[in-house]
């Protein structure tokens, strides 16, 4: 029988198919989210002693898949930006996987301005992360398209307290009234300062009740700007949080509307002010490239969180301490929480180990202060272990109660809806940026930035209602 | 450019009904096979995949949903003010030109419209300079001079280096305060430049950052093409009295035109999907608003297209601006083909 030979018209047709066949593999849609509606059985035991919650054994949550036999892998995305807090945060993952020999963890990491990239194109491709870190700005975006599974039902089913948390917290981790994550820890940025520096300039260091203006005064005498010598670093980075304490108005309640009425404006021209005319802070681009500023004793003072304790410990050759975020121009604090909402993928195949590796890194007393101890995040919680272990952590500085006294002032950064991502860093803060850069005045490029934004939140608004209906 | 027919086609219809014929041919389809495959399954499946999703509204997260040509509309939607430059401007204060223009063009998506005017700057600006800077390098380094193959590897140096690399190499040159450029330039009198904080010059230095290290590249191309220029042509031109720019006008130029379109079409081409330099630099910012470099000013095309894919989840739009980047190089390489590609002379074609 005489074989058939492959013309070159069929040749292109098979390749053209098998084209076509890997277009259509494309097209699939990510997994679908798994429901939890598996009746719930709770095993665990909890002792609490006055602030102090002891959890010694799991609950078993409510999930969708039988038990499989032997250790189960999942994923879980983190970001980091130096391999040292890699590490850090591999220790107690370690932990976690010596108490849940059952369940292997791996954990796969980018920088924090590549996350989201990583994240949704892990999940476009079908292998979203079974556990994830979320911005706080993602989390109502994330949410509102059931990229989220909702915690509540995990929540109620197990020993987790939201009022074990602090406050903010749970808040920052919400969206539409759900709870879709949960903080593995809280933070605020806090005021560290050169005590050489101060020393040197004669000037009293900073306190509590120091303000805004009080360092603007301070400033002048202490910088040199010929020698690159200034007061302040990087208070733009907490300008949501004096713009507040301004005594202005941000954002509407809900977080759907940028307003940035006149005190906001003021205090934008004020922060001009302070690079242009003032000289106590670097101009933008005059310290860029050249590392941390604060660290290599270019500014007397910077705004930085916990997450910085163990760096400094390690680089800084000088004395330092901390003390609270400085009161704004409106004469009273204003802190930002922030934090790391810890989430379940609404695509994991294993819900249930998912959402122990979520709890235990969020309320578990032991990764609490395992976090506390090594330096890397303060606690998410109450539990005065987990509070004993920060302070008494080397890493941890002079001046922190402080920052723990100033927390009664805390309140979420905003409540972040669908759309602000898009409206807050493509549009608003690159207009306040074009103010503090002096391009222009805050009357001039502030309102059209905001019609702008307001816009898009209004159009992503309008997006999640069809999603809603689809 | 005449193309020769290959034996087979010569031989007409009747070679193809030899088996041997049919062998040779399933023979180099095999051979071709992995790169064809290869080509269909990761080229133009996503390219046809990438254009369904841009007739969709898609987050990555849910199903895409089909909206027709809306992601086109709004990147084409443009409210055009006829009046605007009649207006009457506020007391005591005259309009500018800008303020006439901004009145005028309304674009419903105005960060579109600043992308694709970025892009254009640096090509317009990139493309030409670094043509003539690669030319001039590589004429220099052709004399018969000594340590020339020194020279020659000092000039290539840059290109293989990683373009991140060099960037933030480029974030210490120009700083302001620490910078050796400024120091350079504050040296001989002149003021304090902010490259890469001041909107009106980030652009010019990413254009600077592109020339160091790009110019290399197009150095060798040039240079290998001015090597293989017979020194006799010039030689007879210079018995005939012509001078060193008849000679290169007439010889060097006609002669290097093959690699002069390849260059600028190839320019052109990379310079539309400028990304890493500005992404680097906006990053280098500190934070998410600063990619797009102060006021914007870096916000090119491809960055933008970026920025709606994976950090505003608007997949479909950016898929949009990716088909209509597509139309956009096509159509310029058209166009410099029907322009350049006639004045171009293959000196095999005798």
């Amino acid at each position: 029988m005489a074989s058939k030979k492959l013309s070159r018209r069929d040749f292109l047709r098979l390749s053209a198919l098998a084209a076509a066949g890997a277009a259509l593999a494309g097209c699939c849609p990510t997994a679908e989210p798994t429901t939890v509606e598996k009746e719930v059985v709770v095993t665990q035991v909890v002792e609490k002693e006055g602030e102090k919650v002891v959890v010694t054994v799991m609950a078993e949550a409510p999930g969708t898949e039988p038990e499989p036999e032997g250790p189960v892998d999942i994923f879980m995305s983190t970001w980091t930006n130096t391999p040292e807090e890699f590490e850090t945060n591999m220790i107690i993952i370690d932990k976690f996987m010596e108490i849940n020999p059952d369940i292997n963890v791996n954990v796969i990491y980018s920088t924090w301005n590549e996350y989201p990239a990583k994240v949704q194109t892990l999940a476009a491709g079908g292998n979203a992360p079974d556990v994830m870190w979320v911005i706080t700005m993602d989390v109502g975006d994330w949410a509102a398209r059931n990229f989220l599974v909702n915690l509540e039902p995990y929540i109620d089913a197990t020993d987790v307290n939201l009022d074990d948390y602090l406050g903010g917290g749970v808040d920052m981790c919400s969206f539409d009234g759900t709870v879709w994550t949960l903080p593995r820890d809280i933070a605020s940025r806090m005021l560290w300062y050169n005590k050489d520096m101060f020393d040197a300039a004669g000037l009293p260091y900073p306190t509590m009740d120091t303000t805004l203006a009080d360092l603007r005064e301070q400033g002048l005498e202490l910088s040199d700007p010929a020698n690159n010598i200034l007061m302040i670093w990087n208070y733009n980075w907490e300008l949501r949080a004096f713009l507040k304490s301004s005594g202005g108005q941000f954002m509407n309640e809900g977080g759907t509307e940028f307003i940035m009425n006149q005190p906001v404006l003021d205090t934008l021209t004020w922060f001009q002010a302070l690079q242009w005319e003032d000289h106590v802070m670097p101009q933008p681009g005059d310290l860029e490239g050249i590392g941390d500023p604060f660290n290599n004793q270019n500014c007397a003072t910077a705004l930085r969180g916990a997450w910085m304790f163990s760096y400094y410990m390690d680089n800084a050759e000088f004395p330092y301490a901390v003390t609270a975020m400085p009161k704004g121009l409106g004469g009273f604090r204003a802190i930002d929480v922030y934090g790391l909402p810890t989430g379940v993928s609404s695509a994991s195949r294993h819900p249930d180990q998912a959402w122990k590796l979520v709890r235990f890194l969020t309320y578990d007393v032991i990764a609490q202060t395992m976090q506390a101890d090594l330096g890397i995040a303060q606690p998410a919680i109450k539990a005065q272990e987990a509070w004993d272990a920060w302070f008494a952590s080397p890493a941890t500085p002079e001046g922190a109660q402080d920052f723990v006294d100033s927390y009664a002032d805390g309140s979420p950064q905003l409540p972040f809806v669908p759309g602000t991502r898009e409206a807050w860093s493509g549009v608003v803060e690159v207009a306040i940026n074009s103010v503090l850069n002096n391009e222009g005045s805050a009357e001039e490029l502030i309102p059209p930035a905001v019609e702008e934004a307001n816009g898009i939140l209004a159009q992503a608004a309008e997006t999640i209602e069809r999603l809603k209906e689809r | 450019m005449r193309f020769e027919k290959s034996p087979a086609t010569r031989l007409g219809k009747g070679f193809w009904r030899s088996r041997l014929a049919r062998r040779e041919a399933l023979t180099a389809y095999a051979f071709i096979s992995p790169w064809v495959i290869g080509f269909l399954l990761f080229t133009i499946g996503p390219m046809i995949f990438s254009l369904y999703i841009s007739f969709t509204d898609w987050d990555i997260m849910t199903a895409p949903y089909f909206v027709g040509l809306e992601n086109y509309r709004e990147m084409f939607s443009i409210d055009l003010d006829w009046n605007a430059g009649g207006e009457p401007a506020p007391e005591g204060e005259a309009l500018t030109f800008k303020d006439r223009w901004d009145a005028f063009w309304q674009p419903e998506d105005d960060k579109y419209w600043l992308s694709m005017w970025n892009t254009l700057y640096y090509t317009v600006l990139s493309v030409p300079l670094g043509f003539v800077i690669s030319l001039a390098f590589a004429m220099l380094l052709n004399q018969r001079v000594r340590g020339l193959s020194t020279y020659r590897a000092i000039f290539t140096l840059p290109t293989i280096l990683p373009l991140v690399a060099s960037t933030l190499v480029f974030v210490w040159l120009l700083n302001p305060n620490f910078g050796l450029i400024n120091a350079v330039i504050q040296g001989l009198g002149g003021p304090k430049m902010r490259f890469l904080s001041d909107a009106k010059l980030t652009k010019p230095s990413v254009i600077l950052i592109t020339l160091w290290t790009g110019v290399g590249n197009g150095m060798i191309i040039f240079l290998a093409g001015l090597q293989s220029i017979p020194e006799e042509l010039y030689d007879s031109a210079a018995m005939d009295g012509a001078g060193r720019w008849a000679r290169f006008r007439h010889i060097t130029i006609p002669m290097l035109s093959p690699i002069i379109f390849f260059q600028i079409t190839m320019g052109i081409i990379g310079s539309f999907q400028v990304f890493q330099q500005a992404y680097v630099l906006g990053f280098a910012g500190g934070t998410q608003s600063s990619l797009g470099g102060p006021a914007n000013s870096l916000l090119f095309y491809v960055l933008l297209l970026y920025q709606r894919a994976f950090l505003w989840l608007q997949m479909g739009r950016a898929s949009a601006m990716a088909w209509i980047l597509f139309i956009i190089v096509v159509a310029v390489t058209l166009v410099q083909f029907k322009v350049l590609g006639s004045r171009v002379y293959y000196a095999a074609e005798g």
